[in-house]
């Protein structure tokens, strides 16, 4: 069956096919996001996440009781991201962990 | 018991919550939408760590322009807009270090009204599209970027070359020997397969 090349090119980008992003790359543009955020200004604390109908970690839910702990960005001390931004094949036990959805879905 | 919301109703909390800086809206942001980016930029890039590399480009522009969203589009529309210009940057990086003296060795080519390609007729749209990746991927890389710019980003010659310094004829010469030399190895392609 004979096409231009025009066509052929053209309708091809239409068809494009879904390849999934891998789990490490997903991690690693959250912890680049949310820095950024962190820049402009203070993130949103963890009960109105909560309030908004957002589940929070485990970790996120001990530290959010401590001074300050409510807008803080506790990955950066969390160890689930540094292996969840090296790996994409990765089991974090605990639910609500951005990182973990990150690796299930 | 109420359904889930409408995907405008619930794309528009997603939007507010992000710009509120809710952690978990932002996760739920690039998780619903970082396969979409990833596929865009997978058909327009073939170099793993540049993908990457722009995939969160793309993420953290959105990020902060997300503010100026008016609606007028999908958050999808909007997202592969912001992909297409990260994707043209790189192409204009792989046709900028393009020698000079390689766009003027002495060939008079130009854009032919019409080249034709055999396409198997048992191919369906993904074997088709599959072929047309590696044929492309044999193609020395500003070939390739200029293909893609021109006919996946439907980008006009005089703005490719606008963006690459370069002039409009320099452009239309790339693009025709891009063509041929696309055209040349899918025949290569053909013979490969009759042969095997």
């Amino acid at each position: 069956m004979l096409k231009t090349l025009d066509s052929l090119l053209a309708a091809a980008e239409q068809e494009s096919l879904v390849t999934s992003a891998p789990a490490a790359l997903r991690s690693r543009i959250y912890s680049a996001v949310i820095r950024e955020a962190q820049k402009r200004s203070p993130l949103r604390p963890l009960t109105a996440s909560m309030q908004s109908g957002y589940t929070i970690c485990t970790w996120e839910n001990l530290i959010r009781r401590l001074p300050g702990g409510e807008t803080k960005n506790h990955c950066t001390l969390c160890p689930a991201r540094k292996l969840a931004e090296a790996s994409d094949s990765l089991s974090i036990p605990w639910s609500g962990c951005p990182y973990r959805e990150f690796h299930c879905t | 018991m109420p359904g889930p919301p409408p995907p405008l109703v619930a794309e528009a909390k997603l939007i507010a919550d992000v710009l509120q800086g809710d952690r978990k809206a932002i996760a739920d942001f690039i998780r619903q939408y970082s396969d979409l980016i990833f596929s865009f930029l997978c058909q327009r890039v073939d170099d793993k760590a540049a993908i990457e590399d722009l995939c969160q480009e793309v993420f953290l522009a959105a990020w902060s322009q997300l503010g100026n969203f008016q609606g007028n589009s999908s958050l999808k529309t909007w997202l592969c807009a912001i992909a297409r210009h990260k994707a043209a940057d790189h192409y204009r990086m792989q046709l900028r270090n393009l020698p000079v003296a390689e766009e003027y060795d002495g060939e008079l080519d130009s854009l032919s009204p019409a080249i034709w390609i055999d396409v198997d007729a048992g191919f369906d749209r993904v074997r088709e599209q599959q072929r047309i990746r590696e044929t492309l991927l044999q193609l020395p890389a500003e070939y390739r970027a200029v293909l893609r710019w021109r006919y996946w980003d439907e980008q006009p010659l005089e703005q490719i070359a606008h963006e690459t310094g370069r002039t409009t004829k320099s452009i239309e010469r790339l693009l025709a020997r891009a063509r041929a030399h696309f055209a040349a190895q899918w025949k290569k392609g053909d013979h490969h397969a009759k042969d095997a």
